[in-house]
């Protein structure tokens, strides 16, 4: 256990790194990265002319003149030994460190709360739809879950803002700090995940009722709600668990969209707004930020299986 | 993510031969007791249809402006209304169709070669090669959802070509990994091992007898994933990347319609509705070919 540990954390710092090596290298090669491109960004409007001493500035300013590995083993080395993720080309210069973390508490609250819609609708929902299978309930959950699948989520977003807030005016459009505010963008961030948590469950608790040692719970006399909650529902969510993980990440990358339209000060807005203005400093340490948390959350939940479920053995 | 891929012998172990009429009257047997699916057949089939035509069957130019009717309701000259600039949403919408079937097809085609080439390669030597190209394939499928596509796609450009490179890199590693772990399960099978040992080279072996074999589920998963393909699309050109201003697309249509939620929302209601169909039919379309084909449940499921 301890070697496979050592193991999974090996490959966790190796897979971040070699993230974090294609983010860097990606944004930093391609035209858009150019000290030109960067200079129009930062110093002038758009449309306007960028002169040569701008681009000798700006190419000075952030080291953009050095070979790619030594811009990348500089950056690195910034990261592990004095925890500088570098400096934001367009915040005025403030370090990128200040920027993630003040917008990664917004996030973790959006991504928990629909984690928390997720696994308090989706899995009642499925285990209902197992038990009664066919029945018209099942059928309307079904039915719901497979147009959930289907739905953009940006447009649920847009649909919820305008049942709830315009028309109905119960609750804000877009800001932060509330119970109220995080109700509409939890909501349509968990619906598609919660859709397909429903099927997972249903599917999985399904074939645990048809194994043998149901029928031998069901011959021994058990009580209906003995069988169902001791037995079957137990061993159908084992599964589920390291699925939860999964979407986890589905959830963190939804939240690009989600924080935009409702103006959640997190990393996914932060991340669209780097892009939009060039900003390549926030855009890398974004993406190595949401993906550390992705992999530290399926690493968690791996572990986690093994707590869950004795039969499994890592070598 | 798990480390190893986890093999699933849910795949046919017999090897394809060439007497397949049996298997063909199978299938249209299996497809005859399903009567939604062919409903889904048909549907998609309109749709491919109207978006060919899309360009010559609109009603109007889905370019042109009309500003004095502008954000109208729905009316006998505009059946779905106009949007903020008095354009036709009935012909944005089915122009729209043709955008992003063209973006989904490219995607999930360079996508699945990609990937069953690269996930054959790996399972089929093992060793070093397997190592090295399974840790790319982990690499990549670190990325969650959109985030590599947003983040490639924002600093290249607006473009079609670009949409599709930048979702295709984000979409590769998920057909490696299942191909891989396909390849894995039935390279040591008697028939694989025969060929080798008559002295077939390996890339006839893997052309003629791993990849036939082994594709159902990839193929399954690629029907699926034209779905998200289009989910995709849509969310980031909503958001303004990708999709250059001019050609229709649903997501761009909803982006721009956003601003008028409050006076005009049939801005944002048609062209959601347009993509919450054409991903349902996809979606049915993916399930019902997994149930008919057989493909084991666990292995390919809608993200």
């Amino acid at each position: 256990m301890h070697y496979y540990l050592a193991k999974r954390l090996g490959f966790l710092v190796l897979t971040i790194f070699a993230a974090s090596i294609l983010a860097f290298v990606l944004l930093h090669a391609i035209p858009g990265g150019s000290a030109e491109t960067i200079a129009r960004h930062t110093l002038v409007g758009l449309e306007e002319e960028v002169s040569a001493q701008m681009i000798t500035e700006v190419s000075a300013r952030y080291n953009l003149n050095e070979p790619l590995w030594m811009q990348y083993a500089n950056w690195l080395s910034a990261v592990v030994f004095h925890g500088d993720l570098g400096t934001s080309f367009v915040y005025f210069d403030t370090p990128v460190l200040n920027l993630i973390s003040l917008a990664i508490v917004p996030t973790l609250i959006l991504a928990g709360a629909s984690m928390l819609i997720v696994i308090v609708v989706g899995i009642p929902l499925g285990i209902y739809s197992a038990i009664h299978e066919n029945s018209p309930g099942d059928i309307v959950i079904r039915c719901a879950s497979v147009f959930s699948i289907s739905f953009p989520s940006f447009w649920v977003a847009l649909m919820l803002i305008l049942f709830f807030s315009i028309s109905l005016d119960w609750l804000p459009v877009t800001g932060y700090g509330t119970l109220a505010n995080l109700i509409l963008p939890a909501v349509a961030l968990a619906l598609h995940p919660t859709a397909v948590i429903i099927r997972i469950v249903r599917t999985s608790m399904l074939e645990t009722l048809g194994q043998q040692y149901i029928t031998f719970a069901i011959a021994k006399g058990l009580s209906f709600r003995r069988i169902i909650w001791n037995h079957a529902v137990k061993n159908a969510l084992i599964p589920v668990v390291t699925l939860l993980g999964l979407y986890f990440g589905h959830l963190l990358a939804g939240t690009v969209i989600i924080e935009s339209i409702f103006a959640w000060p997190g990393i996914g807005k932060l991340l669209v707004d780097g892009v939009f203005s060039h900003d390549i400093p926030v855009v890398t340490s974004c993406i190595v930020v949401i993906v550390t948390m992705f992999l530290v959350v399926n690493l968690g939940v791996d572990l986690l299986y093994h707590v869950i479920d004795p039969r499994i053995h890592y070598e | 993510m798990s480390e190893d891929v986890t093999v699933i012998p849910a795949i046919r172990k017999i090897p394809v031969t060439n007497s397949t009429s049996n298997n063909k009257n199978r299938l249209i047997r299996e497809i005859k007791k399903r009567l939604g699916f062919q409903c889904c057949l048909v549907l998609l089939g309109m749709l491919i249809i109207i978006a060919v035509l899309a360009p010559f069957i609109v009603p109007y130019d889905p370019t042109s402006t009309d500003l004095p009717h502008k954000n109208e309701g729905p009316s006998t000259a505009h059946f779905w209304g106009t949007d903020y600039l008095g354009r036709d949403l009935f012909s944005r919408t089915l122009c729209g169709a043709q955008t992003s079937l063209i973006i989904a097809f490219a995607t999930v085609g360079c996508a699945f070669a990609a990937g069953t080439a690269i996930g054959c390669i790996a399972g089929y030597y093992g060793g070093i090669v397997d190592e090295l190209l399974s840790r790319g394939i982990d690499l990549f499928l670190a990325f969650p959802g959109i985030i590599f596509s947003l983040a490639l796609l924002g600093l290249i450009g607006a473009g079609i070509l670009n949409m599709v490179i930048a979702l295709t890199l984000a979409q590769w590693a998920t057909f490696a990994r299942l191909m891989r772990g396909d390849v894995l399960s039935i390279r040591n099978l008697e028939y694989v091992q025969s060929a080798r040992t008559s002295g077939l080279p390996d890339r006839r072996i893997m052309l003629r007898h791993l990849v036939p074999n082994a594709i159902m589920p990839v193929l399954v998963l690629a029907t699926l994933d034209v779905g998200s393909v289009i989910l995709a699309t849509a969310g980031l050109s909503f958001l303004g990347l990708g999709i250059p201003p001019g050609i229709p697309e649903w997501g761009s249509m909803i982006g721009a319609g956003k601003e008028f939620l409050r006076t005009a929302p049939l801005n944002i209601i048609v062209p959601g509705l347009a993509i919450t169909v054409v991903v349902l039919l996809f979606n049915i379309l993916g399930e019902g070919m997994r149930d008919i084909l057989d493909v084991h449940k666990d292995q390919v499921n809608i993200e």
